[in-house]
């Protein structure tokens, strides 16, 4: 029930002789300080180093004349809150999505989910001329048809069948690769109208400020809810089908309302930053370093865990070679295939899949 | 009727070259060849500019009338179609090979990640230096193949489960395209713009020089490949029959892939990042004449020149003026190809 | 008398012969190439818009196609600046059509040409390809003066002294004009810089085209923070758009694209998006010296583009001086 990747064991042998209750509260605290910390690094941090009491000052006391307070509010704190409410929007729907394949592999990157919503947002752009704004519910149709390709893939090589966790993601690189040749065929039809998104393409949160959110967030707060009320069913279903079915759980229509809600998630945050990657995919293990996936205290970990990453992600691309900055979807494209491969390797190597 | 039936052979297996030819395979390889020569003929024919076929004829028959329209055959679309039927031919035999050494139906030059880090070694090298030569870049390319090769082996040396090589690919190639991804983005060298196009595999660029070393190269490869048939057949089989077989399985396995990255990496070094031709021209070809010996690997060569030759053709052509990378079409149908072919990964 | 018909004849013949072989010239494009070429082509191909079709249909010079950029769905090729500079669609001239960038080779080939003109950034890997079909010459986008470049390509295709007479008319202009406003130009600073939506970034513009070699010419100067920053031939780059304070100048321009169906107003709404706040920032803003350009109308490389920039100086310094 509990399946977790054999990670250096002196590290988990020690957390784990801590209770549970403590584990968690501890848990939340050390996090909530370290995202305190990236996030007054994160304002302080950039083209002019802002000095903590600046940024005190601008929140607090805001002086319209003083233009650094002007980059404090309008600039950087919008930054950072969309890093962090897409964090953890990306953090829930991966642990969502793990718990309930039950496959320590899966989340909206592996799955094709965002290659899917960003070819039918360009398509949006390209054959019908939507403003690069109101791109939700494309992303959100393409998000929902990548998905469901990339599941109906799976049982279809699951038939006959061993590895049945390594099938999905395969199946979910597949999907990710059609859809993303399909872009670039797109974009070659027509290179000026795409100029402006190229960035997009890896996944920047730069442009992105309070108005994105303001439209996005009635939507967010409505996937977050529905997914944590799911976390019970999702429990019990971690049992088996059969076993979840007599206990009482409507197991088809939990695993209908948790992946919509996930396309939701991963969705919202393509139409806002574009296609991050792999976010999904680290969260649920470093929450379950914590807490077991039981229950919805690795929903609420999972959420300030991705919130911190993203920001950290965020922090590190505008950091690494200074002055000049890198795409924050390239940093955890690099650094979250990279963790992939080990995860896959050790997985194997532990025999927990194959 | 049993194809292994000795009765449906038309050539038997001689002591230097392992190329039983059924019947089959007898008909199946004339009726490529025929196809390949009329998308031959047709992508001379075919174009932005209109010929009309007394001047295809008259290149074909080597009359050197040199008007215009012959010589817009001559210099700009020979050197196309001879580049693109050596690249995609080389592809898929790489393809080949490597699925033989996988033992799984999945492999290719662009599923394990081989030509991404061929691509990204040749971008470092235009990053790096501005001055490039053919010769350098090429061997960037071996470079970049080789080394990939080499990390996704690591993996997957103790547990040769194909999906899980697979997917091991898969994420070495994510990998790799991220950094190259990454170093585009973050470097804006004012006349490198060809290096965004270079990712996706054009023949634009392809001038007779280069293009007849393609096609030496593939003759070259085709050669070795033949010659060493009769060691790479056994491997069919596996491991156990072919040491059972009197080859040195270990061994054969190495040079395979050895002959696999000697196939694929100029390619991608002239052209630019092709994969999924050998996942494609492979499962056709096994589907098509159903077993999995080395007369294979030439089937899938040729599917794979008509291949790559309709996608260079059809990019230069659909959309004229504008032009279309051989390689985005190829992706495009590659992964395609792929999704249909999830039925069938699990009966290898 | 034999003798002198006989040198008149061997002079006349001499002579004509001289004429025949000065038909071509030897000369050397950006790229470092040495090409020879003729001195009056008459069937000009040119691959990119901005670098040389503008400058060809400012000196009209024949040309017999050029790179277009297609809008796929409707599939209607258009010159880019072509109506706005020159008031020209791609769909009357006649033109052969070159794609994109100049793509399509077998169409440059079958228009014919006598010499083509790509650029260093595009061509240059094709280089030898395009040399087969004719004398190709490559230029580099941004020389630091433009009228270099422009100099450069006149020469190639015979119309020098055209481009000498207008830029001596130009020439004088700019010497007026820099009389006239002196109270306005002397010893100020200027800066070219757009919002970059897609980054959050600003983009400078230190050497682009026709805007900043005006404003040069006039003698306006580069602020501070680009000294620092940029090597003087620099093209330019992006900064944070954080930085924005640093970009005072006295002048700021901006242009906005009219193809896409923006205004003026774009500009502002561009940089509120990217740095908010800037109003505060720019004191060239405060003090009415931010001017807003038709980046099509402005931007090629020609004569015309260069009036409309003086002209949008000029009515912003008068309504000033009100």
């Amino acid at each position: 029930m509990f399946q977790h990747i054999s990670l250096p064991s002196t590290l988990s042998r020690s957390l784990l002789r801590i209770l549970p209750s403590y584990r968690f509260l501890g848990a939340i605290l050390l996090l909530t300080l370290m995202l305190l910390l990236v996030a007054l690094t994160h304002i302080s941090i950039g083209a002019r180093s802002i000095a903590w009491a600046d940024i005190f000052q601008a929140i607090f006391a805001f002086d319209s004349q003083q233009f650094v307070h002007h980059i404090v509010i309008k600039q950087r704190l919008p930054r950072l809150v969309v890093a962090m409410a897409c964090g953890a929007m990306l953090g829930l729907a991966g642990f969502s999505a793990q718990k309930m394949f039950q496959n320590p592999l899966v989340s909206s990157s592996t799955l094709g989910v965002s290659s899917g919503a960003v070819f039918f947002s360009l398509c949006a752009i390209y054959f019908f001329n939507v403003s690069e704004n109101d791109i939700f519910i494309p992303a959100f149709i393409g998000a929902a048809v990548a998905g469901l390709f990339t599941l109906s893939m799976t049982e279809m090589m699951n038939r006959s069948s061993i590895s049945k966790n390594l099938h999905i993601v395969l199946a979910g690189s597949l999907v990710s690769m059609l859809f993303s040749s399909l872009s670039s065929f797109l974009m070659q039809l027509d290179p000026l109208r795409f100029a402006n998104v190229q960035d997009w393409l890896l996944g920047d949160i730069s442009p992105a400020d309070f108005t994105d959110l303001s439209r996005m967030y009635p939507l967010a707060l409505l996937a977050i809810g529905i997914l944590l009320t799911q976390g019970r069913s999702l429990d019990v279903m971690i049992m088996g089908e059969k076993q979840a079915r007599s206990a009482g759980v409507n197991v088809t229509r939990t695993r209908h309302i948790t992946l919509l809600c996930i396309f939701l998630l991963a969705s919202l945050v393509v139409s806002i930053v574009g296609p991050i990657g792999f976010i999904g995919l680290v969260v649920p293990h470093i929450s379950k370093l914590f807490v077991s996936e039981v229950g919805n205290k690795g929903a609420w970990l999972s959420m300030l865990i991705g919130g911190l990453l993203l920001s950290l992600s965020d922090l590190l691309a505008r950091i690494v070679i200074a002055p000049k900055v890198l795409i924050v979807g390239g940093v955890s494209a690099s650094i979250g295939s990279i963790f992939f491969l080990c995860l896959l390797y050790f997985m194997v190597r532990d025999k927990r899949v194959v | 009727m049993n194809i292994f039936d000795n009765q449906n052979m038309i050539i038997s297996p001689s002591k230097g070259i392992s190329l039983p030819l059924y019947k089959r395979t007898f008909l199946v390889l004339c009726a490529l060849v025929v196809v390949l020569s009329v998308s031959f003929i047709c992508s001379l024919k075919l174009g932005s500019v209109s010929v009309s076929w007394a001047d295809v004829y008259a290149v074909i028959g080597f009359d050197m009338a040199l008007n215009d329209a012959t010589s817009t055959i001559y210099e700009l679309r020979l050197p196309r179609i001879m580049g693109a039927i050596s690249a995609g031919a080389l592809m898929a035999l790489s393809g080949y090979l490597l699925q033989t050494a996988a033992r799984n139906a999945l492999a290719d030059p662009g599923v394990l990640g081989l030509s991404d880090g061929a691509a990204l070694s040749v971008i470092v090298l235009y990053v790096v230096s501005l001055q490039v030569s053919l010769t350098t870049s090429i061997i960037a390319s071996f470079f970049g193949v080789f080394v990939t090769a080499l990390v996704v082996l690591w993996f997957v040396h103790k547990n040769l489960n194909g999906t899980f090589i697979v997917l091991v690919g898969i994420a070495v190639g994510a990998v790799l395209s991220a950094f190259s991804d990454m170093l585009l983005s973050s470097v804006t060298i004012e006349d490198m713009a060809f290096l965004m196009a270079f990712l996706s595999g054009s023949f634009l660029s392809l001038d007779l020089a280069s293009a007849s070393f393609l096609s030496i190269w593939m003759a070259l490869i085709i050669s070795v490949f033949l010659l060493l048939s009769r060691y790479i057949n056994p491997l069919n089989f596996g491991y156990q029959h072919a040491m059972s077989l009197g080859v040195d399985a270990k061994k054969y396995y190495i040079f395979i892939i050895i002959l696999a990255v000697f196939a694929m990496a100029p390619v991608i070094a002239l052209v630019g990042s092709i994969g999924f031709i050998g996942l494609i021209a492979t499962f056709l070809a096994k589907n098509i004449i159903g077993y999995r010996g080395t007369e294979l690997g030439i089937v899938s060569m040729l599917l794979g020149a008509i291949m790559t030759l309709w996608a260079d053709t059809l990019g230069r052509t659909l959309f004229a003026p504008i032009m279309i990378n051989a390689g985005v079409f190829i992706a495009l149908i590659g992964a395609l190809f792929f999704i249909i072919m999830t039925r069938y990964i699990v009966r290898q | 008398m034999k003798l002198i018909t006989f040198v008149q004849g061997a002079l006349l013949l001499s002579l004509s012969l001289q004429s025949v072989a000065s038909e071509t010239m030897m000369i050397t494009d950006h790229a470092g190439n040495k090409v020879e070429i003729l001195k009056h082509p008459k069937r000009i191909a040119s691959l990119h818009v901005m670098s040389a079709t503008s400058i060809l249909l400012d000196v009209d010079a024949p040309i017999v196609g050029t790179s277009t950029y297609i809008k796929l769905p409707e599939n209607k090729p258009y010159i880019r600046g072509g109506e706005e500079v020159f008031g020209i669609k791609f769909a009357d001239t006649g033109y052969f059509n070159y794609g994109n960038k100049g793509s399509d080779i077998e169409q440059i080939k079958a228009s014919k040409p006598d010499l083509i003109i790509g650029t260093v950034k595009y061509q240059k890997k094709i280089f030898d390809k395009l040399s087969k079909i004719a004398p190709t010459v490559l230029i580099q986008r941004y020389t630091p003066n433009i009228f270099d470049a422009y100099r450069d390509v006149a020469t190639w295709v015979g119309k020098k002294d055209i481009f000498e007479h207008n830029y001596g008319l130009y020439q004088q202009k700019i010497a007026r004009f820099k009389d006239k406003y002196a109270d306005e130009l002397l010893g100020k600073t200027f800066i070219y810089a757009v919002p970059r939506k897609g980054q959050a970034e600003i983009k400078i513009r230190q050497n682009s085209g026709i805007i900043t070699q005006v404003l040069f010419d006039l003698g306006l100067t580069r602020p501070q923070f680009l000294k620092d920053t940029f090597a003087p031939d620099d093209a330019g780059g992006e900064i944070s758009s954080e930085l924005i304070e640093l970009l005072d100048a006295d002048w700021f321009f901006s242009t906005y694209i009219s193809q896409l169906g923006l205004g003026p107003k774009s500009i502002d709404v561009g940089f509120d998006d990217v740095a908010p706040g800037w109003q505060f920032a720019l004191t060239a803003y405060q003090h009415n010296q931010f001017i807003r350009l038709n980046r099509e109308q402005a931007y090629s490389p020609t004569f015309v583009s260069a009036d409309y920039v003086l002209n949008a100086l000029e009515q912003q310094i008068l309504k000033n001086r009100k």
